[in-house]
């Protein structure tokens, strides 16, 4: 049974621009939003308003979804930016990238002090940097006559590995940490 | 300055009481609720932010939502007060004759010469 009275491009269109505005929000609170708002223009076109009027009346989706308070798609993609440098920066020279990714962390209002402070001290250089621990290698040295020459080598300690595996595991952990955290907090 | 602007905060300050002041009388359906809210006055907004706010109420605990069955269509949306709601309303209410009073009393233009 089709609903005649939003049945329209022009409502499927809207519904459609305001489920993909309200994307952020907790699953109930999106539908009752859209349950709302449809409800909102059957009954006005049952009182046979103009539906261009009615839509109008009710305001563009996305200034609805901001009442609602989700992320703003700019917000989204300042914490993607700030996680993904945070995860990732520190493979670039210098830990340029994680740097940077820091320094968005702090200037972002949607984490707390503590998140701020969690995702800058508990792992340098974030995940990626697990690369940076090479220098603790503590394997043993192993050097092979060949000719004259000497070539040495040292193996990669299991210590080494262990260490650099947890430091990623843990540095990942932080980045979905601060990720749900920004999630939580609407813009 | 702006008067303007100091009442467009004023308006939004306000807009969740004016919500509970209309839901106090009897439960509404959104559309009739938000087209008084507009004929008043009590809405400058898009018409569309009032089911965001509602939401709010509801996660307050001051309104409660529910489905009744209708004639045309669907079950309908009601939104009513809830007793924690009549009171924050009646806090607010005496709270806002006595500010609204006062701030009569200040701007009143006779007793100010510039």
């Amino acid at each position: 049974m089709t609903d005649h009275l939003i049945d329209d491009e022009r409502v499927e269109d809207y519904l459609r621009r305001l489920r993909a505005a309200t994307a952020d929000l907790p699953a109930t609170a999106r539908a009752e939003l859209l349950a709302d708002v449809s409800q909102h223009i059957r009954d006005a076109r049952a009182a046979e308003a103009d539906l261009a009027d009615v839509l109008a009346e009710l305001g563009s989706p996305e200034e609805i979804a901001r009442a609602a308070g989700g992320r703003t798609r700019s917000r989204r993609t300042y914490d993607r930016v700030t996680i993904a440098l945070l995860a990732l920066g520190g493979l670039l020279p210098g830990g340029l990238g994680w740097i940077a990714g820091v320094v968005m962390l702090w200037r972002g209002a949607q984490w707390t002090v503590r998140d701020k402070l969690l995702g800058t001290f508990l792992l340098p250089f974030g995940p990626a940097g697990a690369t940076n621990l090479v220098w603790l290698n503590t394997g043993e040295g192993v050097c092979e006559q060949v000719g004259r020459d000497f070539s040495c080598r040292r193996e990669s300690g299991s210590l080494l590995l262990v260490v650099m595996a947890l430091y990623a595991l843990i540095g990942a952990a932080t980045c979905v940490y601060l990720a749900g955290r920004a999630r939580r907090r609407p813009a | 300055m702006d008067p303007t602007r100091a009442l467009r905060e004023l308006r939004r300050g306000t807009a969740e009481y004016c919500v509970l002041g209309l839901l106090a009388r009897r439960p509404m359906y959104g559309l009739e609720l938000v087209r008084i809210l507009a004929d008043t006055g009590g809405l400058v907004t898009s018409l569309g932010t009032i089911y965001p706010l509602l939401a709010r109420l509801r996660a307050d605990g001051l309104v409660t939502t529910s489905s009744q069955p209708s004639e045309s269509g669907p079950d309908r949306r009601y939104h009513a007060i809830t007793q924690p709601g009549r009171r924050a309303l009646a806090d607010f209410a005496e709270e806002w004759r006595r500010y609204s009073q006062a701030v009569s009393t200040l701007i009143d233009a006779e007793d100010v010469t510039p």
